[in-house]
């Protein structure tokens, strides 16, 4: 029976492997220093010493760990065989009996037989913690010798593999993917020289491109299997871009690489057979050790299904957009004519051609009526606000008399300024220059301004219109509509003129709309060639102000184009 | 002095309804059509001072109307003026129609004065309604551009 180890390292007298370094080790083993120490207390190996017959004796914190057990459930218990894999220690019993050509046993003496003929021995092996999980294992194995060169004992070091099997399989996917990558079928990589001349091609430029590696390599440039014209205009666009004379070519293709500029472009590419496909290409210079370019490697991918998903995106897009509308302006149409019947009973009512209304039938018609103005003036700001949309409003520009637009535009509100009890009144000098505007499109953004500013006005309240030349710009014409109702906030002076804006206070004056007119207002004096703001007026109510262009001022003004 | 007679087209039979209503109360005879075949037939028939034709009608729109109308078999229907009336106020349509040969756009829901007097003016009548921002009236001789208040 071979001595028993007490758990104590310095009791063992001698150990050493006697291949080598027998002196340094023995010393290392048998004098104990604060290092050897703390390494065999490191969490991070796990220490097994063992008697000579396999039993633990030892099982440091790093061993307890890693597998899970505690010194007490393992020490005399069992042997290092015993948190072992079964079957990867019958199979090193098996390896082991053929190559030193003796029967070993499957069990511990597997772990420690080479170590017991002094052979330097580390091994892998797959050790099972207390709940069965398993890990890689590293295990060097050392034979612990007393003074007498007798074997009292193996010492077992083990390191935690997972961590670098997992690098290792990592790395092998790597590489597998690089490979995979380069032989891809949908990837094409063709490797040039300096000059530009095939050098390979891969399976997935043969497959791309119809040729096989041999009919191109040391033949053609990549520029030979590229539009052309394409080229052309590259080398063309190069030329002005770097500032230097770029030759239609090859050096078209490669000249950004070659300067370490990213390059991923995207050209038509021409098959064997002539038929041409979009591709994405990338470029990168290829150099060796001294930076010297030896070549260049172009990755290309088919880019033909992306660019047709991108055309069914855009074709999706367009034609959402025409159905909405298509659909809105569908929807305001078929509106009206349900309205127009109403409109027209009411006014047959209310004109008394059915008889005689009495005070209070009247009052409801009239209410009635309201509303019917009420929805058609919120279907034709939604189809206004369409027509903007599509493109379909156009502005017609002629030499006009904001005057007379003024005025028109009075007429037309006169009636509703009235029944709230509001005054219009305007301040036009008579040597007012003419603008240069639509003369429908005036009309109504003069209308939108007066019909807001007339809601916000309560009772008794006032609306006036000024017009003068604008003194920031004599180009311009300056037209306000100022009103002595409630004011807008200095903050949303900019947000009423967003689409669907509404005032966020909800007053009964500001729920009646959709909140697109001062939008259509906004787009309409744009696309005059002006520009609208708003602001609070300093005793009460707002101003709202608009720019438009005077027409002597006009470059295209003509001056025999009197008509207005 | 016999009263002045104006053809309806119009599909909505409510709305033809509406136009007897009011166009009687205000002294004119009415007939109807409600597709553009029965406008042309009708047309021949009754000789109407005017005729109101709503562009978008069943078997063929207001356009087509204009054109038999204009037609050279239908010589005697020529002069007849055409107010057409759309629930769709698109440019082009207004453009189209002028070409046509109407004389004036109304758009769907009008004011029943501005169409009175629109009516009152094109017949050489007095207008009695009065109306500042009133339909305007085209001549294709003069301009191609619409007249302003005339």
């Amino acid at each position: 029976m071979p001595q028993r180890l007490s758990g104590k390292v310095p009791q063992i007298k001698h150990a050493r492997t006697p291949e080598r370094g027998n002196a340094r080790q023995a010393g290392t083993l048998t004098n104990t220093s604060p290092l050897q120490s703390a390494i065999f207390n490191s969490a991070n190996f796990s220490s097994i010493a063992t008697d000579a017959s396999g039993v633990i004796q030892i099982f440091n914190v790093g061993a307890e760990r890693m597998l899970g057990y505690t010194a007490a459930d393992v020490v005399n218990k069992c042997t290092p065989a015993d948190i072992s894999d079964p079957q990867e220690v019958i199979s090193r019993a098996e390896a082991l009996s053929v190559e030193l050509g003796t029967p070993i046993a499957p069990g511990f003496e597997a772990l420690v037989f080479k170590a017991s003929r002094g052979i330097e021995d580390r091994y892998e092996l797959t050790y099972i913690r207390k709940d069965r999980s398993r890990f890689p294992a590293v295990v060097s194995v050392t034979a612990l010798r007393d003074a007498q060169d007798n074997i009292i004992g193996y010492l077992l070091i083990g390191t935690d593999n997972t961590a670098r099997k997992h690098a290792e399989y990592a790395l092998l996917k790597a590489g597998a993917l690089q490979n995979a990558i380069f032989n891809s079928a949908n990837f094409s990589s063709i490797a040039t020289d300096a000059n530009g001349v095939i050098q390979i091609f891969n399976v997935g430029a043969e497959r791309m491109l119809g040729y096989t590696a041999a009919e191109v390599v040391n033949k053609l440039t990549p520029a030979d299997i590229h539009d052309p014209a394409e080229v052309a205009a590259r080398a063309k666009l190069l030329t002005i871009e770097l500032g230097t004379m770029i030759e239609p070519g090859f050096e078209a293709i490669s000249v950004k690489a070659s300067r370490g500029i990213e390059d991923i472009y995207e050209v038509t590419k021409i098959r064997k057979d002539g038929t041409r496909f979009p591709a994405v290409v990338s470029v990168t210079a290829l150099r060796d050790a001294q930076d010297g370019i030896i070549g260049y490697l172009l990755i290309g991918s088919d880019n033909t299904a992306r660019k047709r998903l991108e055309e069914v995106l855009e074709q999706i897009r367009q034609d959402q957009m025409r159905f909405k509308d298509e659909f809105l302006s569908h929807v305001s149409h078929e509106l009206r004519s349900p309205l127009t019947a109403i409109k027209q009973f009411t006014n047959i009512l209310l004109g008394g051609l059915a008889g005689e209304l009495n005070k209070e039938q009247r009052e409801y018609q009239q209410i009635v009526l309201r509303n019917i103005r009420q929805l058609q003036s919120m279907i034709d700001d939604l189809l206004e606000v369409t027509r903007l949309e599509s493109g379909k409003l156009t502005v017609d520009p002629e030499r006009l008399s904001v005057s007379m637009a003024v005025t028109d535009s009075f007429n037309t509100l006169e009636g509703t300024a009235r029944s709230k009890g509001i005054t219009l009144s305007h301040d036009l000098p008579p040597n007012l220059p003419s603008a240069f505007a639509d003369q429908t499109r005036l009309r109504q953004i003069l209308i939108i301004l007066l019909d807001n500013a007339i809601k916000f006005t309560p009772e008794g309240g006032s609306v006036t219109v000024v017009a003068r030349s604008f003194e920031k710009d004599p180009r311009l014409l300056l037209i306000e509509v100022a009103d002595t109702g409630c004011g807008i906030s200095t903050e949303i002076t900019e947000e009423i003129f967003q689409r669907l804006y509404q005032v966020s206070e909800r007053t009964e004056a500001s729920r009646k709309g959709l909140g697109l007119g001062l939008y259509i207002c906004k787009e309409l004096v744009m696309r005059q060639g002006g520009r609208i703001w708003a602001a609070r007026r300093p005793q009460r109510g707002s101003t709202f102000s608009f720019t438009l262009p005077v027409f002597s001022f006009h470059e295209a003004n003509i001056p025999t184009n009197t008509a207005a | 002095m016999s009263k002045k007679k104006i053809l309806i087209v119009e599909d909505d039979a409510d709305v033809r309804l509406g136009y007897h209503v009011l166009l009687k109360a205000n002294n004119y005879d009415t007939c109807f059509a409600a597709d553009s075949i029965t406008a042309i037939s009708e047309a021949r028939k009754n000789k109407p001072d005017l005729i109101i034709l709503d562009l978008g009608l069943p078997a063929g729109d207001g356009f087509i109307v204009m054109e038999r109308l204009s037609g050279p078999i239908n010589l005697d229907l020529a002069e007849i003026p055409v107010v057409v009336v759309s629930g769709r106020d698109l440019r082009g349509n207004k453009e189209r129609a002028l070409k046509a040969g109407a004389k004036a756009f109304v758009q769907k829901p009008w004011d029943d004065d501005q169409l009175l007097s629109l009516i009152a003016r094109l017949l050489g009548e007095p207008d009695i309604y009065g109306q500042a921002a009133s339909i305007p009236i085209w001549d294709l001789n003069e301009t191609i551009a619409p007249l302003g208040d005339s």
